[in-house]
């Protein structure tokens, strides 16, 4: 279930239902504030489940998008393909797409979805007919968004507008992860020989939801420090760490947070 | 030595072979091989306890080979075509503590290594990280009790693989040179920089905690604990790394050796040479601490 960004979603919504349909389409916001979720229910509806095709981000993306979209709709009358992430994509993959974009025929509709279109690059980003902005929700949206029963009140709080990060933060481990950060760059947590915090210890190695909940978390910590002068060194370590954790997914969660705690 | 004298002999295929201990049946050496052969078919002369090389027998087809006696260093003698070297067989019950680790490592694991503990020792050339590991696969694989040699042999790892532990003791040592031809030759078969890097990570790492420890004044069991290692273990490899490199120096190389991590893991080539730097600047620091220590 989709909440908030109400006028988002009616943006993007007349936008896929013009006739005749546009050919390239992006939506930029913050990750895991509904944005994939929507479109993909939305372009389900509209093209039926055998003429709408998301793909991996990647070239092999971009291979399956071409062929998928030179073919005939089968039900309905045109065919749409979803790229999510687009923006992480290196070059040779985003000239791939553009490639696609410039050969897309008439009755095909690439959908882009990403968190930031200036990493995109400039000859693609001057394909997109349309560009439909998303912002974060309000706390309010966020526990509306929660499911039956009571939404936790710390997990809304450290979601910060991010509904998709609900379900992972949730957990103990994460509620945690905040005050021991906290602790670290008052310096009241010994930086060697504390505890590596239980959510970043069982992190996994590549991108997935917990590695983003982490890096979230710990710049949330580090921006509340952020205008105190005699601890800004490591708000700005703890900063760095999560852009690292976020930027490279294969780095070790381990050995980057006891850099972050020493501040070398 | 015997065994290896009759080898030879037996190596010839055709002959008689004669054998004397000497220096009792010198003289019946002596009058046998002044003999020459009426056919003249080869003969192998084997004279055991010999402390010279006696006069070569007369046929020209003779063989004679000669085993020195016990504790006789050197034989020599410039007509020999071929010289076999037996080294002597140290003493592995005497002042080896390693041995007694290995046996008490065993009991941990709740197996009984009497029979294997002196091929493990012997094996992994002293590297208690190698015998460790060795041990942990045992343990794997054998159930509790007594662990056959054949099961040991089996598994145990008999390669000279060079791994980062390599690169990483010769930094120790501070043997700059030694360690950059380590790091070629890991790199020579495929990229292993960033397996290099962690190992390095975790060596600095654990060397600012364990000079955290002392400074704390920690005993030798509370460090070892700490670092998860035996107390063995931390007194005989750990402690006496002591001092290398400076707090600072270690902080520097951590925070260098986090971003060389994430330069290789975005592709980034210059990585390889920033950890070379890295190696060299490590070593020599260490070289300069061991000579002043």
């Amino acid at each position: 279930m989709v909440t908030g960004n109400e006028s988002s979603r009616q943006a993007v919504e007349r936008v896929l239902r013009r006739d005749p349909p546009p050919r390239c389409v992006a939506l930029e916001g913050p990750d895991y504030v509904g944005k994939r979720s929507f479109v993909s229910g939305l372009l389900r509806s509209l093209c039926g489940d055998m003429d709408f095709l998301p793909v991996p981000a990647g070239i092999d993306g971009a291979r399956q998008a071409r062929s998928f979209v030179s073919s005939h709709a089968i039900f309905g009358l045109r065919r749409a393909v979803l790229v999510d992430e687009v923006d992480r994509l290196g070059d040779p993959a985003q000239d791939a797409y553009l490639k696609l974009v410039e050969e897309c025929p008439p009755s095909a509709t690439v959908v882009f979805v990403a968190s930031d279109l200036g990493r995109l690059l400039p000859s693609l980003r001057s394909r997109l007919s349309d560009v439909v902005k998303w912002f974060a929700l309000s706390d309010e949206e966020v526990a509306s968004c929660c499911g039956d029963g009571d939404p936790d009140p710390d997990a809304v709080r450290l979601c910060r507008g991010l509904p998709g990060l609900y379900d992972v933060l949730a957990s103990s481990p994460f509620v945690s992860l905040h005050e021991v950060v906290s602790l670290h760059i008052t310096g009241e947590a010994d930086p060697l020989l504390g505890d590596v915090p239980e959510a970043v210890k069982n992190l996994p190695s590549g991108p997935c939801r917990e590695r983003d909940a982490v890096s979230h978390v710990c710049r949330l910590a580090a921006l509340s420090f952020a205008t105190d002068r005699p601890r800004r060194r490591l708000a700005v370590s703890f900063l760095r760490y999560a852009a690292d954790l976020a930027r490279v997914p294969s780095a070790n969660a381990e050995l980057l947070w006891r850099r972050a705690c020493l501040c070398p | 030595m015997d065994r290896a004298a009759r080898a030879e002999a037996k190596a010839r295929l055709e002959g008689e072979v004669l054998e004397y201990r000497l220096p009792r049946a010198l003289q019946a050496y002596l009058d046998e091989s002044s003999l020459s052969p009426v056919l003249g078919e080869p003969r192998t002369f084997l004279l055991y306890g010999a402390k010279e090389v006696p006069p070569l027998p007369s046929g020209k087809n003779d063989l004679l080979v000669v085993v020195a006696p016990p504790g006789k260093t050197k034989l020599e003698d410039p007509r020999a075509t071929r010289v076999h070297v037996f080294p002597r067989f140290k003493s592995f019950a005497n002042k080896n503590d390693y041995i007694p680790w290995i046996l008490k490592e065993g009991e941990r694991l709740n197996i009984d290594l009497s029979r294997v503990a002196h091929g493990l020792f012997v094996n992994s050339r002293r590297s208690l990280r190698k015998v460790s590991s060795e041990i942990e696969k045992i343990a794997a694989l054998s159930g509790p009790g007594e662990v056959a040699p054949e099961l040991a042999r089996s598994v145990m790892c008999f390669s000279a693989e060079l791994t980062p532990k390599d690169v990483l003791d010769a930094i120790c040592e501070g043997k700059t040179v030694k360690a950059v031809v380590l790091l070629d030759r890991i790199q020579r078969d495929a990229e292993e920089t960033g397996w290099i890097l962690a190992y390095l990570q975790r060596h600095v790492l654990r060397q600012l905690t364990m000079e955290r420890l002392l400074d704390e004044g920690a005993s030798s069991g509370r460090a070892a604990s700490v670092l998860g290692v035996h107390p063995f273990v931390y007194r005989m490899m750990q402690e006496k790394l002591t001092g290398l490199w400076s707090r600072e120096s270690l902080m520097e190389s951590y925070g260098a050796l986090c971003d060389l991590d994430l330069r290789h893991k975005t592709g980034d080539k210059s990585a390889r040479l920033g950890l070379e730097i890295e190696i060299v600047r490590m070593s020599e620091e260490a070289s300069q601490n061991v000579r002043c220590s």
